[in-house]
Formats: C-alpha cells, sequence, structure tokens
C-alpha cells in the first residue's frame, strides 16, 4: 500500500506520490497553479478528493477528483453567499463528510457553515449559524474570520463540532440547526470586561475528537492546549512539557487511544519554531505530558507549520506529515521518533491530506 | 445579438471549461458577461463579488478601454472582451 500526500500552498497543490515501502517518492504539480490551497479532504466512501481554492483576486470555489488529482473538476454550484449578502466569501478552510450518505460540511471565511447532500454537487448555508445570537460580535483572527475545523461526532449522528477563529468551538446536538458555545475554561485571547465577549472571543486553532472516546476532544488554541473529557462541555490545560503554548496544528493518531500531536510555536509574535529548534510534540497519555520529536527535521528552522498541514494515513504503522511555512515537507513512519524530508522545496504550505491506496 | 470573444486569464480557465477564450453574446458588455455567466457559473463567482459588482481587483476591458464601472458599454463585431488581474503590489 502506498500513500498520495497532497500539499496545498500558497500558489498551487502538489501531490507526493510513494511506493509501497514510503521509501522512494515523486512530486507532482503544480496543480490549480496560482490558487490558495487551504483546505484538502479525501471521503474515502464516494473515493472523491476535495480542494477548497482561493485567491485574493476571485475569490474562492472548490474542485474535485475522482483520480488522485489525475484530472480535476469545477464544483460549479461551490459554496457561496446569496447575492446581496453583508458576507464576503474569502477562503474555504474546511471540508469534511457528514454523518448522512452523501452529506459533505465546509467551513469557510467569513464564518460560515455550508452543507451539502448530494455529494457536493450543491450547496446551502447554514442558517442556524449564520443567524446565531452572537454573530454580530465574532470578531477575526490574524488569519481572517475562518471556520476551520469540523468533527461530526465519531459515534452520535446529530452531533457536530465546528472551530472559528477567533470565536471559539460550537456543538450542535439537533444535526446543526442550533448550536450551542463550548468554551468553559478557555480564556479569552484579549480579556474584555463587556459581557457580549464572556463567551466568545476564544481563538481556537484546531481542534480533534479521540474517535475511541468520543467525549474527548484536544484542542490548540492561541493561548494554550486544552482538553475536554465531556463533549466540549468544560475544558483544562494540558501543557506539561510544552515549550510554548501557541501553535497551529493538531492530529489525533489515527489508531492508538490518547496519542496525538502538535506544533509549539514561538508566541502570536512570531510564529515560528522556539529559537529555531522545530519540535512536533507527542503525548500518550491524553495530554497529561508531551515530549518533543525531532531528530530528521532540519535545524535550525525559523519556519512553521500552519493549521491544516499535519495529516496522518492508515498505514498499519502511520506515516505522520508535516508541511512547513518555508515549503518543507516531513514524514514519519514511528510516531515522531524519526523524521525524513520528502522531495521538493514548495511555496508557504497551507493544507496537506494523505491518501492510503 | 452580437457574437464577441471573452478572454480569460489561465487561472480562470478551469472555471470556463478550459479554454482562456470563449464566444459569447449580448447586446452590451453585462449582457455578455451574463451570457458566459449562464453557461460556466463559477465566473460569476469568480468576476463578480456578493454585491454583484466586479470584484476589486479583477479588471475589465472592452478593446482598450477599462469598462469595469460601465458594464452598459454596446458591443460591436469583432470586439474583445478581456478581464485582467490588477498587477499591482509586492505580496510574493
Amino acid at each position: 500500500m502506498s500513500t498520495t500526500l497532497f500539499v496545498g500552498t500558497e500558489k498551487g497543490l502538489f501531490a507526493l506520490d510513494s511506493d509501497d515501502r514510503r521509501e522512494s517518492w515523486s512530486l507532482r504539480g503544480p496543480m490549480h497553479k496560482g490558487w490558495q490551497v487551504y483546505s484538502l479532504r479525501h471521503v474515502a466512501r464516494d473515493r472523491t478528493f476535495w480542494a477548497g481554492l482561493s485567491s485574493r483576486v476571485y475569490g474562492a470555489h472548490l474542485e474535485r477528483s475522482r483520480d488522485y488529482g489525475e484530472n480535476w473538476e469545477p464544483v460549479a454550484g461551490s459554496p457561496a453567499f446569496p447575492e446581496g449578502s453583508p458576507r464576503k466569501l474569502q477562503q474555504i478552510w474546511s471540508l469534511a463528510p457528514g454523518q448522512a450518505e452523501g452529506s459533505l460540511l465546509c467551513g469557510v471565511a467569513q464564518a460560515a457553515l455550508f452543507a451539502s447532500g448530494d455529494g457536493g454537487q450543491s450547496w446551502e448555508l447554514n442558517r442556524g449559524l449564520d443567524t446565531h445570537p452572537t454573530r454580530e460580535d465574532w470578531n477575526p483572527g490574524a488569519g481572517g474570520l475562518c471556520l476551520h475545523t469540523i468533527v461530526p461526532d465519531a459515534r452520535d449522528p446529530n452531533r457536530i463540532y465546528i472551530g472559528i477563529s477567533a470565536v471559539g468551538i460550537f456543538r450542535s446536538d439537533d444535526g446543526g440547526a442550533s448550536w450551542a458555545i463550548k468554551n468553559r475554561g478557555v480564556q479569552a485571547t484579549i480579556p474584555d470586561e463587556d459581557p457580549k465577549y464572556t463567551e466568545i472571543n476564544r481563538c481556537v486553532h484546531k481542534f480533534v475528537q479521540d474517535p475511541t472516546e468520543p467525549a474527548r476532544l484536544y484542542q490548540q488554541n492561541h493561548i494554550g492546549v486544552f482538553r475536554s473529557t465531556d463533549g466540549g462541555d468544560n475544558w483544562e490545560r494540558i501543557e506539561n512539557g510544552l515549550p510554548t503554548h501557541f501553535g497551529f496544528p493538531m492530529a489525533m493518531h489515527p489508531r492508538k487511544p490518547r496519542t496525538l500531536f502538535i506544533v509549539p510555536q514561538e508566541s502570536d509574535q512570531f510564529r515560528m519554531f522556539p529559537d529555531g529548534q522545530p519540535g512536533v510534540y507527542r503525548t500518550d497519555d491524553g495530554g497529561d505530558r508531551w515530549t518533543r520529536t525531532h531528530n530528521g527535521l532540519g535545524e535550525p528552522s525559523f519556519s512553521g507549520v500552519l493549521r491544516n498541514s499535519m495529516a496522518v494515513d492508515g498505514h498499519d504503522q502511520p506515516g505522520v506529515y508535516i508541511g512547513t511555512t518555508g515549503g518543507e515537507v516531513y514524514a514519519s513512519y514511528d510516531e515522531g521518533e524519526n523524521w525524513r524530508r520528502l522531495p521538493g522545496l514548495l511555496p508557504r504550505i497551507e493544507a496537506l491530506a494523505a491518501i492510503e491506496r | 445579438m452580437t457574437s464577441i470573444e471573452l478572454r480569460l486569464p489561465s487561472m480562470l480557465a478551469s472555471a470556463a471549461g478550459g479554454s482562456t477564450r470563449i464566444r459569447v453574446t449580448g447586446e452590451t458588455a453585462r449582457q455578455a458577461l451574463d451570457d458566459a455567466f449562464a453557461r460556466h457559473p463559477l465566473l460569476r463567482t469568480h468576476l463578480l463579488d456578493e454585491e454583484g459588482h466586479v470584484r476589486e481587483h479583477v479588471h475589465l476591458f472592452l478593446n482598450e478601454d477599462d469598462i469595469r464601472e460601465r458594464l452598459a458599454a454596446e458591443l460591436r463585431e469583432g470586439d474583445q472582451l478581456v478581464v485582467l488581474q490588477q498587477m499591482s503590489g509586492g505580496r510574493g
């Protein structure tokens, strides 16, 4: 079994194809030259691969491939705000298959969720979120007001989580009809006495669910790393062993419960590896303790890793992949103990997705 | 109806069936664009914003005239309607 690793960048999409042992890799691309690729998603059940493309000039749309990126079709009915809407569709940040057959979800900036019931041919704005009572008080982070993470619950078909910068995590227990804020225990990025900000202004950067224990969620936030053991109702800090609390990406090990990876970075001012020392930090106990892995990561490095730029594949010994803002891709097949650089020096990397084939 | 050529930047070719030159018809530039949008709906997304205006960094030339604020400009046989991306700025 080989892996294809799609690499979304600031200037187009690339693919790295491995041999069956993931020893040798070859680079394809650029595809969608000139487009920013912030979101990538493989939908295994219908063998489609999706890329969210955007441009500062031309707006955003979805492209779909059925042959691992050899051919692409633009989706004419891509998510769009209704004409006359005060919101602008600036980037496509997240894609996820919903629980129902044919259901796909898409998160965008300016923060909105779109849903498709026909496999992605057509999309509808989620009104429950768009009319949320706090909506007019949402403020953007440095990357815009982006709905960057969508997590359909691993067990409950009516439960969906989403994350928005710089607003926080929301949970729906009715299939997306209504949304409750789930930020208790997470502090505001900029403390504000204004009562309208007591629940929001929480800058989640990425979050994941442990599929083997769906009540356990983990989030990398602007101000720290947090864990919930009750479906997001309450959060607590888990930062033992970390050099900094700031970072973007977070990925679950696909098989081992309570094992996940993050990439700490130096403060929101600098957004790079601390002191030029890159590290992917792993916990094996649900965040009680983090351990740095770095063997094989080029040092010193003053790049960083963005929120969608870490991926895992589905091999028995899973590959973990990171793509840096300096355009380098690294892979590890032993949970981070050793890293190797994959071919190519690419534009700033915005997204990764790994498919085993 | 007047038939003219609409020329697109290569980044928009996939939204127009893979071509950077398509034939469109209309009496005005707006009608010619609407003809293109009817056959290639994503072109509308990429050329117009949510309020229906030409996107801020998109330029639209009828032959050598900038008509982004004058979409009612009348067309004549042989005209070219050209979409250009604003090329200012220094961000990589």
